[in-house]
């Protein structure tokens, strides 16, 4: 058993590229799970549960609860930590970043105390720092027993057994903190401190590591590794940027041909399919919303509110919104419920395809409804 | 992870009725019912009593069914295998009509939440700690209870442990676990003030008997008790099992049930359940009587601010208003 984990807090930001994990991870036939952990604050749903996905709410470790500390790298190891805590999960995981997809499937799985790791050569080596790193790391020696221990120079995405995942998250999260708090990297505080920590706490559990090359990122043309990362930009062959994640409106169709051939132009070769599928309505007809067990509907004059069970306040419906909960039936997909309301209201098809999957994905994250795929 | 229990029996009774009536049933011996039988039974109003009449519900087929038998109409019950059952005595004076229901409702029984976490510190940790308890030896001192020797308690301790590099290295790792420690045991997460921790060693004979952790009444008091263990490989020791017990709630009253959960003490292990638990040390026998065999544990307690951040926002701001260990400032 595999499973694919992820982080993803409930942002819109982050919704797009959890879709697009999504269907890189469905369109490959990756076996197993996939998980995403979404920080959530109490009181709040869970957001968006995806397609084939499933979603597990967990506490929201940024800010740091102690320290205030802002860092996105808290999310992963408190998630991971939460989820092994409260579920007896057993097998392989694969633990990679929300900005990456798959290109193939990942069928090795690991035994307890072997991990496989992608490469991370730019690990901050040193002479004076413990466990042979820089120095800006020398503090460590005041939290570390055996300092002497040698690192695997790793980083996401492993492949990790769930026992070993087990026994070193909480570690892993106090040393996050821990180098956050005391480390300064070139650009002020650590930005790589869960890949060190991870590290570190790999070791100090006796944790082996393999080499694998299980990901890659944008600039790569060579490899046929089974996932990119894109957190790096795409260039084109005259090193001019064709695309970038941080500046992607969703789900605007992209280039591919400026691209240089290899992972960035793979990446973006996904997401168009992805951006195809969804402008022909393959995917609003392969979505079925559910109305969630226990969600009441109090109707007052015109208004439809709905009461979510978690959520601390009541859910007011627009005229919008309620003429598409009222058509979530339980037999309707997304693509009926747009043919219905284009023979109810005077607007167009492609106007109302993006309202109601914008108004299906609110409803989701708000825990109203669930959307099931169908094929 | 290891829970162990005893099974509890299976008891057929048999309750004669004034009248010559007869009704039979079965329990198990830990049933709150049977209890709740026996106490009623002995605390019976006397003959010709001025009071209101008390009846008992009592589950048939397995709970499909049950019998409503007037309490002062009992004339005797029979237990198989015979069962000795510790009774409540009676709150009020018998021969006055107490303010209270006629058919009053049945005590709650209150499962001993606890959470175990494995290799709770790593390797070269948790031989550390074992190498602080070793050269430490002399320091041990005998516990008490209140500040005072008891036969309740026989164990060895060194008290203000938090205070150590050690004690801050484990401290450290109990913030990491301290939401979810929270979430398992049911304990909404409430503000903190510190956590407290001493280091005990179980010896041969070592024991401390039922007791809870907290009054409760305190304004900085201990919610949440972890207890981690470590010893020397391979054991010098038997027992030294944590018990707890199952409380029962009556009229606002809690007191230890009979029924109860042993914990083995692993190596590396981490025990949490909340103060508001009775629990209880088992004998630990150890032949060498050597202290460097013992079952050495750091026991720690979450304790509660009294006075908790009022801008908190989603329960996390109450970290804020404790006191938060250098290690994570």
């Amino acid at each position: 058993m595999i499973f694919t984990v992820f982080v993803a807090p409930v942002e819109p930001t982050q919704q797009w590229r959890a879709d697009l994990l999504e269907y890189s991870w469905r369109r490959i036939k990756q076996s197993g799970e996939l998980i995403r952990l979404a920080p959530t604050a109490p009181g709040r749903a869970p957001g968006s549960r995806g397609r084939v996905g499933r979603t597990v709410k967990t506490f929201d470790w940024n800010p740091h609860p102690y320290t205030q500390d802002v860092y996105a790298g808290y999310q992963t190891t408190a998630g991971v930590l939460e989820w092994l805590f409260n579920e007896p999960a057993e097998g392989t995981v694969l633990l990679l970043d929300s900005s990456c997809i798959l290109r193939h499937p990942v069928t090795a799985e690991v035994e307890p105390g072997h991990v496989r790791g992608s490469s991370w050569p730019e690990i901050p080596l040193g002479t004076d720092g413990p466990f042979g790193l820089h120095d800006d790391l020398k503090f460590l020696e005041s939290y570390c027993v055996n300092r002497k221990l040698p690192l695997a120079p790793v980083r996401m995405p492993i492949l990790i057994h769930t026992a070993d995942l087990r026994k070193i998250a909480a570690r892993w999260l106090e040393l996050t903190a821990l180098i956050r708090s005391h480390a300064v990297g070139v650009h002020g505080k650590y930005l790589h401190a869960d890949r060190v920590a991870y590290t570190v706490a790999a070791a100090e559990y006796r944790i082996l590591h393999t080499l694998d090359d299980l990901g890659t990122t944008t600039s790569d043309t060579g490899k046929d590794v089974p996932i990119v990362d894109y957190s790096t930009p795409i260039k084109s062959k005259q090193g001019e940027i064709v695309w970038d994640r941080k500046v992607y409106r969703p789900w605007e169709a992209v280039y591919t041909e400026n691209a240089r051939a290899g992972a960035g132009r793979d990446v973006l070769g996904i997401l168009n399919e992805m951006v195809t599928r969804r402008e022909s309505g393959a995917e609003l007809a392969a979505t079925r919303p559910q109305r969630c067990y226990g969600v009441r509907e109090a109707r007052i004059l015109d208004d439809i509110h709905l009461e979510v069970p978690g959520c601390a306040d009541l859910m007011s419906l627009n005229q919008s919104a309620a003429a598409i909960w009222e058509l979530c039936n339980g037999e309707n997909t997304l693509a009926e419920i747009v043919s219905e309301l284009e023979r109810q209201f005077d607007a167009s098809r492609e106007t109302l395809m993006t309202s109601v999957e914008s108004t299906a994905r609110d409803l989701e994250s708000s825990g109203a409804i669930e959307l099931e795929e169908l094929f | 992870m290891t829970d162990q229990a005893t099974a509890p029996r299976q008891i057929d009774i048999r309750i004669s009725t004034i009248g010559g009536h007869e009704y039979r049933l079965n329990l198990r011996e830990d049933a709150v019912h049977l209890r709740d039988l026996f106490t009623r039974f002995v605390n019976r109003p006397a003959t010709g009593a001025v009071r209101a009449p008390e009846f008992i519900q009592l589950p048939l087929d397995g709970g499909n069914a049950s019998c409503t038998i007037a309490v002062d109409q009992i004339v005797s019950i029979v237990t198989t295998p015979p069962v000795v059952i510790e009774v409540q005595q009676p709150a009020v004076e018998p021969n006055v009509i107490p303010d209270v229901p006629a058919v009053v409702a049945p005590p709650q029984i209150r499962r001993a939440h606890y959470t175990v976490i494995d290799d709770f510190l790593t390797v070269d940790e948790h031989r550390d700690m074992l190498a602080l308890a070793l050269s430490e030896k002399d320091s041990f001192e005998p516990g008490t209870v209140q500040g005072e020797p008891s036969p309740h308690r026989r164990n060895s301790v060194i008290m203000n442990f938090a205070d150590s590099a050690h004690g801050t290295l484990l401290t450290s790792r109990l913030l990491v676990w301290f939401p979810l420690i929270a979430k398992a045991l049911k304990e909404p997460l409430f503000p903190l003030k510190t956590v407290e921790s001493q280091l005990t060693a179980a010896n041969d004979g070592d024991y401390y008997k039922p007791h809870l952790d907290t009054d409760g009444k305190t304004p900085d008091f201990r919610v949440i008790a972890c207890v981690y263990y470590f010893f020397r490989e391979p054991k010098g020791f038997t027992g030294g099992d944590l018990r707890l017990y199952d409380s029962i709630e009556t009229g606002g009253e809690i007191c230890q049930a009979d029924s109860f959960q042993d914990i083995r003490p692993a190596s590396n292990r981490l025990v949490a359940f909340t103060c508001e638990t009775f629990h209880e040390l088992l004998a630990t026998r150890c032949p060498s009587k050597d202290i460097e065999d013992s079952r050495f544990a750091v026991t720690a307690w979450f304790h509660r601010s009294g006075a908790p951040d009022p801008d908190a926002k989603f329960g996390w701001g109450h970290y804020r208003c404790g006191e938060v260990p250098e290690a994570l400032r």
